[in-house]
């Protein structure tokens, strides 16, 4: 079974994501800011994570850029969720290490569509 | 004020030699010292010899309190006169005079200040004719005062509003990014509910819920161009330069806006000729600005066709967008570009729209160091044109 971390602090858009992979055969676990993101990342390893950018304690491009230092999740796939398409977010994602960037708001759908992309369901 | 306050007691004291002059000035219940024309003792020295700075507002105690209070001039013969108080004896003391005049500074009938001419002998009084002068002296004094303290007093209130303005602004921008979060949720859950991610929706249910989803989405287009524009109003907005294509920004629009167009059943049109290099720019800024001119005019085409065109000349790139809509009255076009101007608040409900969109387009066209204008006429449809450098900062 592939595992999800989400790291994500607004509850409701977990429960988005949550309802969302319940139907799947994702596994998801979750992380409520940056740091707690890194260390549960480097815990359980996981197949793919989703990082929102505006995070409390460590931003998500702090996180990715730590993340990407570390040997254990150097090439897990993080797809980052942006606040504003167009502000220069996405470059910025792509330099801190970042594998693909969804601006918010995204449609859940195609969340999954990327998920599937980058970590195939099976 | 201090200038005019220094420049005000040197005119005194040349007027009247051989007196010196001294001004002061009321702050609240106390009376300062505020500039000296004297060859004997200097400010400081004066003040710090008296002692008695600040005076108390007391006209029991304080002459000078006194014309203030009783906005006349008063006349002290001799300061070590049997009549007059500690204070009186030690300002003339410290001062080395004797006798005294002083007439207040009157503004809008409430004393201000007041300036005292002063004898190393006692007996000193002026006559009819000079007191007179003083007192139109006196008059043009405060004139030139309250001017200074007027002119301050404006540039401390444009300061202030300037940061109002600024703080509106930030405001703005960050409660857009507020408002967006809770959006996101609604749109995100009534999407996996159309979807059935919950289970089976009723038939007739879907419709509501689609219905949901588009005023979902135009409150989001709305917040979205509300903070576009209080970032540019705060100075926040900053264009994202790059290399981008004319072509990729083109076929773009033209790809997201296809379904629109053809469920009017309009021809949608968008060519880009094939020798248009790249451009440097913030090409997702110029796509935006171009999604808002062929959305406006998808919006107001009833019939016919939008037509987007792109031409390249002397080394600036120009869009534009045609259609065979409704037209623009004349008399509406000056302020077409301007926050909430549609031309009637009519058109807003029947075509939909924020009345941001071409007010934002002009600003990132300006940002980019070009222009943007149009050519309509009622029933003739409309050409909006916007023209940029190919390379901006080149």
């Amino acid at each position: 079974m592939k595992t999800i971390l989400y790291v994500e602090d607004n509850e409701m858009n977990r429960k988005i994501v949550r309802d969302l992979l319940r139907r799947t055969k994702y596994q998801l676990v979750e992380a409520h800011d940056g740091e707690a993101g890194v260390a549960k990342a480097l815990e359980i390893k996981p197949d793919l994570i989703l990082m929102d950018i505006q995070l409390p304690k460590l931003s998500g491009l702090e996180a990715t850029k730590l993340l990407r230092a570390e040997a254990a999740t150097r090439n897990t796939p993080i797809i980052t969720i942006t606040s504003f398409a167009l502000s220069g977010d996405d470059q910025k994602a792509k330099a801190a290490g970042a594998t693909a960037y969804l601006a918010k708001p995204y449609s859940p759908f195609d969340l999954l569509n990327l998920i599937r992309k980058h970590v195939p369901e099976e | 004020v201090q200038p005019v306050l220094d420049a005000i007691a040197q005119s005194a004291a040349r007027l009247f030699a051989p007196c010196n002059v001294g001004i002061n000035m009321r702050e609240g219940d106390a009376i300062h010292l505020r500039a000296i024309a004297s060859p004997d003792v200097t400010q400081q020295e004066f003040v710090r010899m008296a002692g008695v700075y600040p005076l108390p507002y007391d006209p029991q105690r304080s002459m000078a309190a006194r014309c203030i209070a009783e906005c006349r001039a008063i006349e002290v013969a001799d300061t070590e006169g049997p009549d007059t108080t500690d204070l009186v004896k030690a300002l003339a003391r410290a001062g080395k005079y004797r006798s005294l005049v002083l007439v207040p500074l009157v503004h809008q009938d409430v004393g201000i200040g007041v300036i005292a001419l002063t004898r190393p002998e006692p007996g000193f009084k002026l006559e009819e004719k000079q007191l007179k002068l003083l007192k139109t002296f006196a008059a043009q004094a405060v004139i030139a005062i309250e001017n200074v303290r007027l002119f301050h007093e404006i540039q401390e209130k444009s300061r202030q509003l300037e940061e109002a303005s600024q703080h509106k602004s930030q405001f703005l921008a960050s409660m857009s990014h507020e408002l967006r979060t809770p959006l996101n949720a609604i749109l995100g859950f009534n999407e996996m509910i159309l979807g059935q991610v919950y289970g089976e929706v009723p038939q007739d249910m879907q419709e509501p819920l689609k219905d949901i989803q588009t005023s979902g989405r135009h409150l989001l287009r709305l917040i979205d161009n509300v903070l576009d524009l209080a970032k540019i109003e705060a100075g926040r907005m900053e264009l994202a330069l790059a290399d981008y294509s004319v072509q990729d920004i083109v076929e773009s629009v033209r790809s997201t806006l296809r379904p629109l167009a053809a469920e009017k059943g309009l021809d949608f049109i968008a060519t880009v000729p094939s020798d248009v290099p790249p451009a440097y720019g913030d090409g997702g800024r110029l796509a935006q600005c171009l999604m808002n001119l062929a959305g406006n005019s998808l919006k107001f085409t009833k019939q016919g066709r939008v037509e987007i065109g792109v031409a390249q000349e002397n080394g600036r790139i120009r869009f534009h967008v045609a259609d065979t809509g409704i037209g623009i009255p004349a008399e509406k076009i000056p302020t077409l570009f301007t926050e909430f101007k549609q031309t009637d608040a009519t058109i807003a409900s029947e075509y939909g729209g924020t009345g941001l969109g071409l007010s934002i387009t002009k600003k990132f066209v300006e940002m980019h160091g070009g222009r943007i204008w149009v050519e309509s006429a009622v029933g003739r449809g409309s050409k909006f044109l916007f023209e940029v450098p190919l390379r901006v900062g080149a």
